[in-house]
């Protein structure tokens, strides 16, 4: 375990939120520049949401946000995923904008959206739909500024996919199980390339998919609108702060976009139905 | 539509609806959002239609009266379920009685 390195802090910024990390410890550095890949800032550095990792002489590793501690474990992995966890939640929760708690990916600017709670398989999902050549968006929210006239474009936010060993093991892809970083219970795969290709440009929300499990082969059946609309407002992080330009906003992106429940067992294959799904209706 | 248990000798004047519920139009179906308890609705078609006839304006027998010709079917069949409808929509605070 190196030293080497001076304890500076790295600072990132996810969505609203900028961060700094302060470590001393180089194995440590070089993986939360892996895992915040993208994110990297150099600004607000006063603001920033101050978090330190140390390693103590009892082979104790600690984790403190503005100086109160947040964790304390054997290892540096385990402290790092309670980094991560909690630099998630703050991340999304100061959002200025509408957020909805989903798995999130791209292909050729058309957004397609899978709003679930956890532990439902949307992030099996979208490592699926990566692997079957979606680029990705994020495994954990929609984020939609939404904040003046032609601000219904989704924000990327492309956090390091955090997924169970059996998860990875179920979408089957050795790119990404090859660059995972075990933490503990989670494998969190960083947003890289060449396996990950982060969406950019002007990136639409073009479909909304429910996930249901349980049925093979996989199927894909159009619904109404209003299930989509209905799905945003009920996976939301945060309709009720603003609930009359939210639940515009909402209406929006729903009236602009189609409708899906994705029924499948095997997500490989249910993520190879919906890429054919987008490059039919780009061709189209 | 509700339960069809419902007691149809209440008042005969329902509504309007809440000020705090925000409705979207997608594809003529109507989705509810309660801003106060953060709770979304889905209507389907009749519902919906009884939800847009909730204007203050009419009341139960002119509701009813609309929806049996809407639907070519006799008023007295379609009595119980608006009545039904109507108390779901009391029940979960989307009427402006309840405000």
């Amino acid at each position: 375990m190196g030293l080497g390195r001076s304890s500076r802090a790295r600072g990132y910024r996810l969505l609203d939120l900028p961060i700094a990390v302060r470590s001393a410890d180089d194995v440590v550095t070089d993986a939360l520049d892996r895992l915040f890949r993208g994110f990297a800032s150099h600004d607000d550095t006063v603001s920033a949401r101050r978090y330190a990792i140390e390693r103590h002489d009892t082979a104790t590793w600690t984790l403190t946000c503005e100086g109160a501690s947040l964790a304390r474990a054997d290892t540096w992995q385990s402290v790092v995923a309670e980094l991560l966890v909690d630099v998630n939640a703050a991340a999304v929760g100061s959002f200025s904008g509408f957020a909805v708690h989903a798995g999130v990916v791209a292909y050729d600017g058309a957004v397609v959206a899978f709003p679930a709670d956890s532990g439902t398989g949307k992030t099996t999902m979208t490592a699926a739909c990566l692997d079957a050549g979606f680029e990705y968006v994020s495994d954990e929210a929609l984020c939609v500024p939404g904040d003046h006239e032609g601000g219904d474009h989704v924000v990327a936010y492309p956090r390091a996919l955090l997924l169970t060993p059996e998860a990875l093991s179920l979408v089957g892809s050795e790119g990404l199980t090859r660059s995972g970083i075990g933490l503990g219970d989670e494998v969190a795969v960083p947003a890289e390339p060449p396996c990950i290709r982060v969406a950019t440009g002007n990136l639409r929300l073009a479909h909304i998919v429910r996930l249901v499990r349980g049925r093979a082969p996989a199927r894909l059946a159009e619904c109404p609108r209003q299930n989509g609309l209905e799905l945003l407002l009920r996976k939301s992080f945060n309709a009720h702060e603003h609930p009359h330009a939210r639940f515009q906003l909402a209406s929006r992106l729903a009236g602009h976009a189609r409708a899906w429940q994705l029924e499948y067992t095997d997500p490989a294959p249910a993520a190879r139905l919906l890429l054919g799904l987008l490059a039919d209706s780009q061709a189209s | 539509l509700g339960d069809e248990q419902t007691d149809h000798t209440g008042p005969n004047r329902f509504g309007p609806r809440a000020a705090h519920v925000l409705v979207s139009e997608l594809d003529g179906d109507l989705t509810l959002y309660d801003s106060q308890r953060n709770e979304v609705h889905v209507l389907n078609a009749t519902a919906g239609d009884i939800w847009r006839l909730l204007d203050g304006e009419h009341d139960l027998d002119e509701i009813v009266a609309d929806l049996a010709a809407a639907y070519d079917v006799a008023p007295d069949v379609v009595r119980p379920h608006v009545v039904a409808t109507l108390s779901t929509f009391a029940e979960r605070g989307l009427l402006a009685e309840d405000e």
